[in-house]
């Protein structure tokens, strides 16, 4: 039994309360000043401060792949030189795979909005969230730092061994490479438990598991993969950094070791990366289809057994990165098959979208362009994926300019379309104020056509005999004028992506305002205000359907909030994993700059110890430190926590 | 949360079955596992690390029961038998790495076999040191409720780690002798 | 009409050269280019299909965009219709990819065994950094030719191509004949590969391999049985015995000089393998691994600094006389 008030559904829709909010405001939000910025554990801060860290290593990349194009105009170029470029391309698939790419669209999109659409206040390890983006941070400086000094890594951002090994990569840009990898990957990790658990036990009672919104399915179900994924390359990246520095035998044939482990590894991460990165994009496409086409997404059962299917069979496909190593033909056979069978769930999807779309009152506002101009460019791309599922086939294809336009294809329409539809739906949320319509689609025109010129010829020239990761052809290849027209299209795309970042300054100052749902969209993120303010919603809602803002106004008198949590703790209602009745009370840690030095010393151990060996030992102890200043409570805690319990003091 | 404890258990989980799957992979690479040159471990500190293991079960066992009433008195004294039997545990491992017949760089068996038995250390290491300071902080103003809840997630925790060494037993002492 | 002749219509020049993947010449590339064709159609048809759906989404819907219309919130009836129209369409899918999944198996099988009974020739290639060494063993040392960067096979006759690598992994591939395969360390696989016409193919490292990945070419020469032979004969043959004396002189400055620390050339004392072997040096049409024509101008710039043609590449610069030069390229030149 405890001394506070109970839990209750209220039926009325609540009024305003300013003294609750006065409370709730106090008690939610972050510490002011220079250090408390370092402190703040909200999932709404974390969130923008992934998707600004990710934007700019997008807009980073970016430059690199402008800088490689204007070297691969012209034939026999001397804009770079071979070592600068292998760290040229190196860096850009290594800053949009691992810095932009999973840290967007997963660790971004999920920090800020699942707890907003399962009408939490706060993700369930406030202090994990704020340590997994200070490491993601402190590795990709890491890795660009090293790369200023004129020391990147440089063997591709799969890294191979023997290439990148200690017999024929010397120095340390490999190490900076693998330092950074497993930083981000942990801290990927991490986020990838908070989601799991908030969307598990943190949801507005009433969201039982088939009322969840799909965008909530797809990224809890990504998290899923990244917990199985990303241990892979975690320990591919170790062994790697072992074998380099502690004279480990791991990847070497001549004591014992295998070049492949490194790849078998690497693939069975790199495989469901992918999909990490696709499957979220899939989700966005979900929400914006339905809010849209003015109805619920058509085929919910079947996008959810989709997406599991997909995030499943992720994991047994990743020989087909390895189809020209010589393994037995009857297994890559197997992993053509299961390549193939992919695309049925994944297909599945794209009919239910059009179902939903030629059922629903289509409304063509601007993010409905991404999702058109996904439709063209990742199908098209999933094309190009059947035809390489195939060995014979990809046997031709592979290492070549076919394969970079496939996965141009297949991430940019998969993915960063629906990013940036995401961002044109989900600014007015974040800022409170509208994107400009007119820089919208001139952005929007310039990178579609721009992405088309630059990465459709890329399919013939590969197929002409253009391998991938070349710094110069000859002139009598005759590659020469399908390069230029790619140079010339990755240009208009960066000019829209100027275009972009314009609006993104412009907007967030002088944009209309927005309003609280200004796409009057079904889903709880919209049930607040915009921005929300800091404890998400004055009264967590009780959900009774899935778009719960239309089945709220269609039937007004079903509509109920909770009461009885406390607003001057930081509480949160604790719910069943399948009904979501409520179960207990939880109180969060509060804000701590513990868990951004736990990161410093993650970091500056993962770099000492690369010089030092005995530098992890000490490191270690530090971050046992650390990390008891991190768990240790604090008298507030405690109070708080003594309020909220009976508990018999005789026996102590 | 019980939750944290589950999510820590399944990701350690992943990467222990991700490099027992590279152990065998290696071991299918190489004609002769150990190479001719390399003993196979030896059995003895391995052994008698994990009969103390499984023996310790049960002071985790009445740890967990009494943690769950509440009792501070009997939750304490468990913790010590615990305390202690970390450390054996530990001191043995030490003996374990020695046992192992070749240094780290010998060759690719040397290698996952240290790598192995260093990630198990490592997770013994940081589970034995998270259950002193939850011990110490059984003393004075902070104890609360919520401790004892930490301490039982704690103990089955430990569950966790006993498997995990079991599994590295198995991998470790019995395989090289089997292939 | 040859699948080139369409691609050179249908698209552009390098397509139908001789490195292209669409100009196949052999049974391996000319079965992948049909499978390629099949599922480029199916394709097509995939894609036309789901646009004409989407077309015909936004063509139906209500006029008047302005305002967002009130949500559905009923849609059992037209879900119903829907059900149905996607599980056909699934069910399509199905069928269609397994008709794939056959017509690739089968065209994989084909691709992987030799043709017939007929006798083959057996070539190992091992990668280098950057360069292809070639062998073509036989039991008996003297009839086992060792060449670099140039392969010379009959037409028609089915080449079994093992591979390895003395140091970091390479892909080995001749895309107008077929598909590629890496050179490992630590593994020794082989495949087969046949030219169904004479020609001049180019191949070039298809897995990065550091910093002259990009200038790892090759090239393979399909001719007549007759012209094959007298390659053969020809690169049998011991290495040539300098004639003139400027020839003479150039010997010696070979032998003198750092080259014969990484080259070999029969007949001489130079035996080392870490660099390509240059007895028949004149035969061949390329030096640098197809990376420039072989010929006085190139091969001087080559010898003199060949970071200016392959910066990065693990020969170093030589600083010799021009008289040294003029003798050691006459001399060169004379090892047909």
């Amino acid at each position: 039994m405890s001394n506070l008030a109970p839990i209750t559904q209220s039926h009325a829709r609540a009024d305003w309360d300013q003294g609750h909010h006065n409370r709730l405001e106090a008690t939610w939000k972050g510490r002011p000043g220079f250090w408390g910025w370092f402190t703040w554990s909200h999932h709404k801060e974390i969130g923008i401060r992934y998707l600004v860290t990710a934007l700019c290593f997008l807009l980073l990349g970016g430059i690199l792949a402008l800088v490689m194009r204007l070297q691969l105009a012209r034939p026999e170029n001397h804009l770079l030189g071979p070592d600068q470029y292998n760290q040229f391309f190196t860096m850009h698939g290594t800053t949009m795979m691992f810095l932009f790419a999973v840290p967007v669209m997963f660790e971004a999109l999920a920090t800020y909005f699942v707890p907003l659409m399962v009408g939490a206040r706060n993700v369930a390890f406030p202090r994990l969230a704020s340590f997994s983006y200070f490491l993601y941070l402190f590795g990709g400086i890491v890795l660009w730092a090293m790369f200023l000094l004129n020391a990147g890594a440089d063997a591709g951002w799969f890294s191979y061994v023997p290439l990148s090994g200690p017999a024929f990569t010397p120095g340390h840009r490999a190490d900076a490479w693998s330092v950074m990898v497993m930083m981000t990957e942990i801290s990927a990790v991490c986020v990838a438990v908070e989601i799991l658990v908030t969307v598990f036990k943190l949801r507005a009672p009433g969201m039982s598991l088939n009322r969840i919104p799909l965008f909530v399915w797809v990224e809890t179900i990504v998290a899923f993969s990244v917990i199985f994924a990303l241990p892979a390359v975690i320990l591919s990246s170790l062994m790697l950094l072992l074998d380099r520095n502690f004279g480990t035998q791991f990847f070497n044939p001549a004591e014992g070791g295998d070049a492949l482990l490194y790849q078998h590894l690497f693939w069975f991460f790199g495989h469901p990366e992918v999909y990490i990165v696709f499957l979220p994009g899939a989700g966005v496409i979900s929400t914006l289809v339905a809010t849209f086409s003015r109805r619920r997404p058509f085929g919910y059962l079947a996008i959810v057994l989709s997406t599991v299917s997909v995030g499943f069979l992720g994991f047994g496909v990743w020989v087909h990165h390895m189809f020209a190593t010589g393994l037995p033909l009857l297994s890559l056979s197997f992993f053509t098959a299961a390549s193939l069978m992919i695309a049925i769930p994944t297909g599945i999807q794209i009919f239910c979208w059009l179902a939903t779309i030629i059922t629903g009152k289509l409304w063509l506002a601007t993010p409905m362009l991404w999702v058109f101009g996904f439709f063209f460019i990742f199908i098209l791309g999933g094309l190009t994926g059947v035809m390489l599922a195939s060995v014979p086939l990809d046997l031709q294809a592979h290492d070549t300019y076919f394969v970079v336009a496939h996965l141009h294809y297949v991430v940019i329409g998969g993915a960063v379309f629906p990013f940036f539809g995401a961002i044109e739906y989900w600014f007015p949320k974040i800022t409170g104020r509208m994107l400009n319509e007119m820089l919208s689609s001139v952005f929007f025109w310039l990178f579609f056509v721009g992405f088309n010129l630059t990465f459709f010829p890329m399919h013939l020239v590969g197929l002409a005999g253009m391998t991938r990761r070349i710094y110069t052809y000859g002139v009598d290849r005759g590659w020469g004028e399908l390069n230029y027209i790619e140079t010339v299209g990755a240009f208009l795309m960066g000019l829209g992506v100027l275009f972009f970042v314009i609006n993104l300054i412009l907007s967030a100052r002088r944009g209309r305002v927005a309003g609280d749902n200004p796409w009057r969209a079904g889903t709880l993120e919209w049930a607040t205000s915009s921005p929300p303010l800091a404890y998400n919603f004055l009264y967590i809602p009780v959900v009774q359907e899935r778009e719960t803002i239309w089945e709220d106004e269609a039937h007004p008198e079903r509509a109920g909030v909770v009461t009885g949590l406390r607003d001057e703790a930081r509480e949160m209602l604790v719910t069943t994993v399948v009904d979501a009745y409520p179960d207990h009370r939880l109180l969060l840690p509060a804000p701590s700059i513990w868990p951004f030095w736990a990161a410093v010393v993650v970091c500056g151990t993962a770099i000492c110890t690369v010089f030092q060996p005995w530098a992890f030992v000490v490191g270690s102890l530090l971050f046992g430190i650390v990390l008891i200043g991190w768990f240790w409570p604090s008298e507030e805690e405690t109070a708080a926590q003594h309020k909220g319990e009976k508990w018999d003091n005789a026996t102590s | 949360m019980w939750w944290a404890t589950a999510g820590i258990m399944l990701v350690e989980g992943v990467l222990l079955a991700i490099t027992v799957a590279s152990y065998f992979y290696l071991a299918s690479r190489n004609a002769n596992w150990p190479p001719l040159d390399t003993a196979p471990p030896e059995i003895l500190a391995g052994t008698v690390n994990l009969v103390l293991f499984l023996v310790s079960l049960a002071p985790n066992f009445w740890l967990k029961r009494v943690a769950g009433s509440g009792d501070i008195q009997k939750t304490r004294r468990a913790l010590y038998v615990m305390i202690l039997l970390g450390a054996a545990t530990l001191v043995l491992r030490v003996f374990e790495f020695a046992g192992l017949n070749c240094r780290w760089d010998f060759s690719s068996y040397a290698s996952i076999s240290w790598l192995l038995l260093g990630l198990l250390s490592l997770q013994l290491l940081t589970d034995w040191a998270d259950t002193v300071v939850l011990t110490i902080m059984l003393f004075g103003k902070h104890v609360r409720a919520g401790r004892f809840m930490d301490v039982a997630e704690s103990a089955d925790y430990w569950n966790f780690v006993v498997g995990s060494a079991a599994v590295g037993w198995v991998i470790l002492y019995l395989i090289p002798r089997w292939l | 009409m040859r699948f080139s002749d369409i691609s050179a219509l249908a698209f552009s020049d390098p397509l139908s050269g001789n490195q292209s993947a669409l100009n196949p010449t052999g049974p391996d590339a000319t079965r992948v280019a049909h499978l390629w064709l099949i599922i480029l159609i199916i394709s097509i048809a995939v894609f036309a299909l789901v646009w004409i759906a989407l077309l015909y989404g936004i063509a139906r819907r209500p006029g008047g965009d302005a305002d967002p219309a009130t949500p559905i919130l009923d849609t059992a009836a037209s879900d119903r219709i829907s059900t149905r129209v996607v599980s056909i369409a699934a069910a399509i899918t199905v069928v269609t990819l397994f008709f794939v999944l056959i017509s690739s198996v089968v065209a994989g099988r084909l691709t992987s065994e030799p043709v017939g009974n007929q006798k083959h020739i057996a070539i190992t290639v091992i990668g280098h950094q950057w360069w292809w060494e070639v062998q073509y063993p036989n039991t008996e040392a003297d009839r086992t030719v060792i060449t670099a960067n140039e392969i010379h096979i009959p037409v028609g006759v089915p080449v079994e191509i093992t591979t390895a690598s003395r140091d970091v992994i390479h892909s080995f591939w001749v895309p107008n004949l077929t598909g590629k395969h890496d050179l490992t360390p630590g593994y020794n696989t082989a495949f087969w590969l046949r030219a169904d016409r004479a020609g001049d193919y180019r191949g070039q490292c298809a897995e990065f391999c550091g910093l002259q990945h990009a200038e790892m070419g090759f090239h393979l020469i399909a001719e007549s049985q007759a012209k094959f032979q007298a390659w053969e004969n020809d690169q049998l043959r011991p290495g040539a015995t300098p004639v003139t004396a400027q020839e003479q002189r150039g010997q010696q400055v070979f032998v003198r000089s750092e080259c014969m620390m990484c080259h070999a050339i029969g007949g001489t004392i130079a035996g080392s393998r870490l660099g390509p072997d240059l007895t028949h040096l004149a035969s061949r049409q390329t030096i640098a691994a197809a990376t420039v024509p072989n010929n006085i101008g190139n091969l001087a710039g080559w010898v003199v600094d060949p970071q200016h043609i392959k910066p990065g590449t693990l020969m170093p610069p030589n600083e010799l006389s021009s008289g040294d030069m003029n003798d050691l390229l006459s001399y060169l030149q004379s090892l047909k």
